[in-house]
């Protein structure tokens, strides 16, 4: 589903990304580790398509076609959901009403027909339910004025509304505490489907015990140094990331 | 009838003199410094005809769903809502006395020091005039639908609220062919009395050529509470100033406006708040989206008198400007002659924020669609203020109805 090959990214002339390959399937669940500065949210950023990081060389495919030249939304109407480590506030603009623009401007670019606000109101009903957020927050300004975890929250509602294909979650678990956690994987499981892939990039081992990758990656130096099973991520957590960094040689 | 049997015959005279001696405002006045000025130079002579009469239709388009309608068209009553509970709807030129002649006396001393001729047009040019009296709980709202059908009109608007009286008043200003209005009101809100103003300038997209020239006097006695929300799109010239004296306490006075321009049109703020007496409060905020070649600005002053201790004052303006070639001017001004005063004022000029543009792209929004919602989002807080449902709706149909789909 996601093929990144050999990438190279700049942010402001500063080299980050320095030969990152990494391949996603459907229906798997990849876990991205690094200590600080390694270079994760540059990845979702450029997978993004963030005007301020500038490809340099490499590749990076969704599905097998070229995402470099498409434009964020462009992205985001084949099926690509980043679900940001600080999202955005957007003062004065309603949580529904963006969720329903959101979701109609992708249906529109899929040849489907918008929904209607009644239309989309049981549907928001239902997944905000799902992912267990009091129906309050659907009148509540886009993440203006929310919490660090309620934001996270929110992130995870975007997604299960607009349903993307590949999900890729910067650092969704910082701020959450052990119930929102639980509630928020919850939510990350559900949405785990053959069809679909899902990218933890998180610091902490506590997200991929109530989520299990089926892959984790350490990313240090700008590129994936190991790679390997759930076992992996355990080992960060007892002995950090030093080790690996230096046996990988970068 | 001449100026020598029509009282107001000769007031409208003598505004006239009036607006002729002061002659047009140039940029050189501080009150016009930052307003391009040209278009009142125009020769009235130039615009066009009024209408002999304007057709129900172009009345009833206009018309909000579900609020009763006072119709002015240039200047005059041409309809009023037949019975509004605790409401007294009178034609100036049905006034009776004593109350004609103290409006005419109050005109003629406004007049003696009035130093905006814009202001003075507002009685020249006006042709009829309306006097708004609440006296109870008229709780149910008025539209005031205000037409201009082209020329030079003037229009004045005297409204009363009696002591503990409440009027939600939504006007809307129309014009349906190039003209100049200038139009005045004068609210006087007594003891504990309630005013609610939504106001709409409705045609500016229609027809960029109008000029529309507003003056709203205020006077708020003990406990009087006014809000007043503007939003206006703008026009060869849109000056909306407000001249407002807090002159008891425990008065609260809230002006919001929101102006939206783009193209050549050019719009302007300017408020005078002078809080008279202490432990009242007043708050404004202001905001202006401007694109293309649009000129705005915002000129407000907060006087705080000598004894007004207690004062909560409080000044906002904060523009966008969504091109290079927009111009936007803000002058926030504090005037504190008491001792004990909270008063606070700001402005910001920015640019949508790319990294907000940015995160509703991520999220599947077009280019242009994110910045309509951002800029929707930026207006929010002017146009929740309205509070009749219709009004809100008009203004986000007219100022953002072009931005959002």
């Amino acid at each position: 589903m996601l093929t990144i090959t050999d990438l190279h990214v700049s942010t402001n002339d500063q080299p980050i990304l320095k030969g990152l390959s990494l391949t996603v399937r459907a229906g798997e669940v990849h876990a991205i580790m690094g200590p600080n500065g390694s270079g994760k949210s540059t990845l979702t950023k450029t997978i993004a398509g963030h005007p301020a990081y500038t490809i340099t060389s490499g590749s990076l495919l969704f599905q097998g076609s070229d995402l470099t030249a498409l434009e964020p939304e462009a992205r985001a109407h084949q099926g690509i959901f980043i679900g940001f480590q600080y999202p955005v506030e957007v003062p004065g603009v309603n949580n529904a009403d963006f969720l329903r623009l959101a979701l109609n401007a992708k249906r529109k670019a899929q040849g489907q027909a918008e929904l209607g606000a009644k239309e989309f109101a049981p549907l928001l009903a239902e997944r905000m339910r799902a992912v267990e957020i009091d129906p309050a927050f659907k009148d509540r300004q886009l993440n203006a004025g929310l919490s660090g975890g309620q934001k996270k929250r929110n992130e995870i509602l975007q997604m299960v509304v607009l349903e993307p294909l590949l999900a890729i979650l910067d650092e969704t678990d910082s701020g959450l505490d052990i119930d929102a956690l639980r509630v928020v994987a919850a939510g990350i499981n559900a949405y785990r489907r053959a069809d679909r892939a899902i990218v933890l990039i998180t610091h902490y081992e506590r997200l991929l015990d109530l989520v299990r990758p089926d892959v984790v990656h350490v990313l240090a130096g700008g590129r994936i140094v190991t790679s390997g099973g759930p076992e992996l991520a355990a080992q960060i957590e007892r002995t950090g990331y030093d080790d690996l960094v230096k046996a990988a040689g970068a | 009838m001449t100026p020598e049997t029509d009282p107001w015959l000769a007031v409208r005279t003598a505004a006239r003199a009036r607006a002729q001696a002061l002659g047009l405002p140039t940029t050189a006045r501080e009150d016009w410094r930052y307003v391009d000025v040209r278009p009142l130079a125009a020769d009235p002579a130039t615009w066009a005809a009024p209408a002999a009469a304007v057709a129900a239709a172009d009345i009833d388009r206009h018309r909000l769903p579900g609020v009763p309608t006072l119709v002015l068209v240039d200047g005059k009553v041409v309809e009023a809502p037949s019975q509004h509970d605790g409401l007294a709807i009178t034609p100036l030129g049905k006034l009776d006395e004593p109350r004609r002649s103290a409006l005419l006396a109050r005109w003629s001393a406004a007049l003696a020091v009035e130093d905006d001729p814009t202001a003075c047009w507002s009685i020249a040019d006006c042709a009829g005039g309306v006097h708004v009296a609440a006296r109870g709980e008229a709780l149910a709202p008025l539209q005031v639908l205000v037409i201009a059908s082209g020329g030079v009109q003037g229009c004045r608007v005297v409204i009363e609220v009696a002591p503990g009286a409440a009027l939600e008043l939504v006007i809307t200003h129309v014009e349906l062919a190039p003209a100049r209005l200038s139009i005045a009101c004068e609210v006087e809100v007594g003891a504990g009395g309630r005013l609610h103003v939504d106001e709409v300038q409705a045609s500016g997209h229609a027809l960029p050529a109008a000029q529309h020239l507003a003056f709203a006097q205020l006077t708020l006695a003990r406990d009087a509470q006014v809000a007043w929300t503007s939003a206006a799109q703008g026009g060869t010239l849109v000056r909306l100033r407000t001249a407002a004296v807090i002159a008891g306490p425990g008065a609260m006075l809230e002006l919001a406006g929101l102006l939206q321009l783009a193209g050549q049109r050019q719009a302007h703020v300017h408020t005078r708040v002078r809080h008279a007496a202490g432990n009242a409060a007043s708050r404004q905020l202001f905001k202006t989206i401007v694109d293309g070649h649009a000129v705005a600005s915002f000129d407000g002053l907060v006087a705080v008198e000598v004894g007004a201790d207690g004062t909560d004052a409080q000044q906002r303006n904060h523009n966008l400007l969504l091109a290079p070639t927009a111009r936007v001017d803000s002058r926030p001004q504090l005037d504190i002659l008491a001792d004990d005063v909270k008063a606070s004022h700001g402005a910001t000029v920015g640019r949508p924020d790319p990294e907000e543009l940015f995160y509703l792209r991520s999220r599947g929004l077009g280019a242009e669609q994110a910045l309509a919602v951002l800029n929707r989002g930026f207006a929010n807080a002017v146009i929740e203020r309205m509070r009749n449902p219709a009004a809100r709706a008009l203004a986000e149909r007219i100022l953002l109805g072009t931005l959002v789909g």
